[in-house]
């Protein structure tokens, strides 16, 4: 009857909320109501066993026998099991009409046995009873939680919820407990516990599901896609990655309906912010609008960096290792369909402002970055952006300004920079380009004509270049690299840029040979080389002179004078320099036997 | 109802391609239009159809007229350009014509996707005074020369040649009057005999050794004997030097052997006229390995 009262009294009391709200109510006071009713139980069910005992139904050793069993096997919370009274006297006398007692005490059919039973079905049965209620108010406590999660738009719009969903758990009590403390395992994804006792049932498991993502430390809630897409593309990688898990909150009809909605809204802002972006390309656009529209559309970009887990305070939650679960493929696999287009759109606007600034180096590398996005936009856009990257000069002249390294930095850094930074396709020989910079890096750090592994391919690899017009960049940039190099290994290079870089290499190798400097002359044609300077049969002309000179000197310093005036004789036959000449001639004579030598007329 | 809306749509969708004159896209809209026609009723259906093949008519001769505009601007522009920076400009330009071709399948012949590789090549040649890439750029030529802009490019190289020679070998008087006024086959020739006449024969040398390797395969073919003759005289001059005066004789005599006008024959006929009364002995039979590394110093290395 009270129980009865209860409900009335909850029902007419909030007659103006809403049925969830109105079902917790009702299970609310029916479980209040049963809690006090087995607690009163206790001094019934002692009083009763006494009477037994008073009337010679059983003796003290049964009645403490009962009361420890009852103890053992209680519910926790429900307090002792026990019906209308005189149910224990008659569970003296079975159906079978055998009296209490009768068949000896260590029978397993004697009526302390009976007695056992009869203890064990009323514990059923008021279990079930208990088990039925408290499911019945977790049920409708999550029912509440969720009507209050689909209305949220803020963590702070969670709090009654998270206040619902945390009376159930102290119901449940130590059952809860046992549940969420399950033995972890080694594993990302753990097995969910099964629940610790009988009349549980799995309202443990979707209990602590909506636990985790509503009463703790960052609640998960689905901001308006419209009014806070960024908050918004936060909370659907979590939820993404929940529902490919099977979490059980995600699960919820009303819940999954609500994110599939606001996603469809999302998923129509993104398109809407990048078709505004499509359009101004289209449509040609400044540096500063753009700018502005990618604002929006970086607005649904999907967050970087390591997701949000969930709560690692709560008690047992932390065991469900949620960070661990999110990692990898639930997050991979929202890539390919959310809107991560931000990056490509970034490439275009660096290079809209380096057009605007009139940065001829910035162009060059800005266009690059958009030349290898371009297969990422839409096929009418990629085409109208390969129109303006390829006809596009900078605003503020016609001629482009010289190409500087970086304030105080090296031509030669930058010449490596460049040629390693060619992207795939730029040209026919993407490998020989990534070459040259190690050719030139060698060149920096000293290294001689002997180190270059095929000079030939160098000349090959800048005829490529040559025949891009996106590389021209490349080759104001390579002559003031060679100059670089040529300055450090000594002799005067020209200041001004009119005299051609191979006329001032050829004077350079001319001086390095008639100072009889060896070393440095191979560098010179190692500089050649590497930038192709000089014609193929030049460079290999220079090059055996050069080999023949040294051999001659090797043939001289070893005693071998007449090899060495063989080997200065055929310079003399071949040589079209006047240096060579000049060093041959010298050096013929130094080897010429002073008996042999004729007198002059 | 749907399928009017949607030819509808698609009608415009043309009308609106069509302004924007691209022709691909222009194109690729009717072939869309002429699906979403078909779903109308016959009538609808033919008159929709008349109307998009005239459109399609009037835009592929309006493609044709603007081909060829841009061939008469590309000619005249090829004609003006003065400087490298024009000339990369240029073929930034056509460099975007080869994806337009591309997209139209090739409705137009001209191959501009080579003609951007070689005004590209052209415009680094020009700029960094290179030989060597207008070498590699003549092999280009070779391939281009059909094609109908072929004499615009042609006149252009010639112009960059004369003005990469000038500077590379120090060579102002190719851009000075009165040579400056020739056309560069001419200016180079006279250059030429004018630095035979002045016995400046390194200098002479060095051009006829540049315009060897700029003329490319057929270049040699048709040269004269100068450049061996002139080796020749270098390395009899070297001998000379080494006071090895069999050899020099002998290389002297391999300069005579040359027909070319620019060859310096009178100064090895000097040359020997002198060694006949200062070494008399120079004159005797043997040494002839000393003619042969002359005449063919490739062999000896």
């Amino acid at each position: 009857m009270a129980v009865g009262l209860s409900l009335l009294s909850a029902l007419a009391s909030c007659a103006a909320a809403t049925p969830a709200e109105q079902a917790l109510l009702m299970h609310g006071e029916l479980l209040d109501s049963l809690r006090v009713l087995f607690a009163d139980n206790r001094a019934v069910y002692e009083a009763e066993l006494a009477r037994g005992v008073q009337e010679g139904a059983w003796t003290e050793l049964e009645k403490e026998a009962a009361l420890q069993k009852a103890q053992q096997v209680s519910a926790p919370g429900m307090g002792f099991p026990l019906g209308p009274r005189g149910e224990i006297s008659a569970a003296r006398r079975p159906a079978g009409g055998l009296a209490f007692g009768e068949l000896g005490r260590w029978d397993p059919w004697s009526p302390m046995g009976l007695f056992e039973q009869w203890v064990e079905q009323r514990l059923t049965a008021t279990g079930r009873f208990w088990s039925g209620a408290l499911q019945g108010y977790a049920y409708a406590a999550m029912d509440r939680a969720e009507e209050l999660w689909l209305a949220a738009r803020t963590a702070e719009d969670l709090e009654e919820a998270a206040l619902v969903l945390g009376k159930a758990k102290g119901f449940f009590g130590r059952s809860f407990d046992l549940a969420t403390k399950y033995p972890a395992s080694s594993g990302a994804i753990r097995s969910r516990p099964s629940p610790s006792s009988s009349f549980t049932g799995d309202a443990v498991n979707d209990l602590i599901d909506h636990l985790n993502v509503i009463a703790c430390k960052e609640p998960l809630f689905l901001p308006d896609p419209d009014r806070d897409p960024k908050g918004y593309a936060a909370a659907r990688i979590t939820w993404t990655a929940l529902e490919s898990l099977r979490h059980r909150f995600t699960q919820r009809p009303a819940a999954a309906r609500r994110f599939r909605e606001d996603e469809t809204r999302f998923l129509a802002g993104a398109a809407r912010a990048e078709r505004a972006l499509d359009g101004a390309i289209l449509s040609g656009t400044s540096a500063a609008e753009f700018e502005k529209l990618l604002q929006s559309l970086a607005q649904y970009e999907v967050p970087r960096g390591p997701l949000k887990g969930f709560p690692n305070t709560m008690e047992g939650v932390d065991r469900l290792d949620y960070h661990s679960l999110l990692r990898g493929s639930p997050r991979a696999g929202l890539s390919s369909n959310s809107p991560q287009k931000v990056e490509y759109y970034q490439t275009l606007l660096r290079w809209l402002q380096a057009q605007e600034s009139g940065d001829e180096v910035a162009l060059v590398a800005a266009r690059r970055g958009v030349q290898e996005k371009l297969s990422r936009f839409p096929f009418g856009v990629a085409q109208q952006i390969e129109e303006m990257i390829t006809r596009a000069r900078p605003v503020a002249g016609a001629t482009p300004p010289p190409i500087e390294p970086a304030a105080g930095g090296s031509a030669v850094e930058a010449l490596v920079g460049s040629l390693a930074g060619i992207p795939r396709g730029a040209n026919r020989n993407t490998s020989g380009a990534a070459a040259l910079a190690a050719i030139w890096n060698q060149l920096r750090q000293g290294g001689s004509i002997h180190s270059l592994d095929d000079p030939e391919q160098c000349a090959q690899t800048w005829f490529q270049l040559a025949a891009d017009p996106n590389q021209r960049h490349l080759f104001a940039l390579r002559d003031r690299a060679a100059r670089e190099v040529l300055a450090t290994i000594g002799g005067s290079v020209p200041d001004s840029l009119e005299v051609p870089l191979v006329t001032t290499l050829r004077d350079q190798l001319e001086a390095a040979i008639a100072a009889k400097e060896l070393d440095r002359a191979e560098r010179i044609l190692a500089i050649s080389a590497a930038g192709g300077f000089l014609a193929r049969e030049e460079q290999e002309r220079d090059r055996s002179e050069l080999q023949l000179i040294r051999k001659a000197a090797q043939f001289t310093a070893e005693g071998e004078a007449q090899s060495a005036r063989k080997a200065y004789k055929n310079l003399l036959a071949t040589t079209v320099s006047p240096a060579v000449a000049a060093v041959a001639v010298r050096a013929f004579k130094d080897t010429e036997p002073r008996a042999a030598r004729p007198v002059a007329p | 109802m749907s399928n009017t809306v949607s030819a509808f749509r698609s009608l415009v969708a043309v009308i609106t391609a069509a302004d924007s004159g691209d022709v691909s896209t222009t194109q690729n809209r009717i072939q869309e239009a002429r699906s979403s026609v078909q779903k109308l009723d016959a009538k609808r259906s033919a008159e929709y159809e008349a109307l998009l093949a005239k459109l399609e008519r009037a835009v592929v001769e309006n493609a044709a007229k603007a081909a060829q505009s841009r061939l008469d601007t590309l000619r005249a522009r090829l004609a003006a350009i003065k400087e490298p920076v024009a000339l990369e400009a240029v073929a930034r330009e056509v460099a975007g014509w080869t994806r337009e071709v591309r997209a139209r399948s090739g409705s137009e012949q001209e191959n501009w996707g080579q003609l951007a590789a070689q005004l590209s090549m052209l415009a680094a040649a020009w700029s960094a005074a290179s030989p060597v890439l207008l070498q590699q750029d003549r092999q280009m030529d070779w391939e281009a020369a059909r094609a109908s802009y072929a004499g615009e490019v042609r006149s252009l190289r010639k112009r960059i040649e004369r003005d990469v020679l000038g500077r590379t070998l120090r060579l102002p008087e190719l851009n000075n009057a009165p040579l400056n006024e020739k056309p560069t086959e001419e200016a180079l020739d006279a250059l030429s005999n004018d630095l035979a006449g002045r016995s400046e024969w390194r200098r002479l040398y060095q051009l006829l050794e540049a315009r060897a390797g700029l003329q490319g395969l057929a270049g040699r073919i048709g040269q004269d004997d100068a450049l061996p003759a002139l080796r020749s005289f270098f390395a009899a001059q070297n001998l000379e030097l080494a006071e090895q005066w069999t050899d020099a004789v002998q290389a002297y005599k391999a300069v005579l052997q040359a027909v070319s006008e620019r060859a310096p024959i009178k100064a090895a006929a000097e040359r020997l006229k002198a060694l006949t009364k200062e070494h008399p002995e120079a004159f005797t039979p043997a040494t002839p390995n000393a003619v042969r590394r002359s005449s063919a110093p490739e062999l000896e290395r």
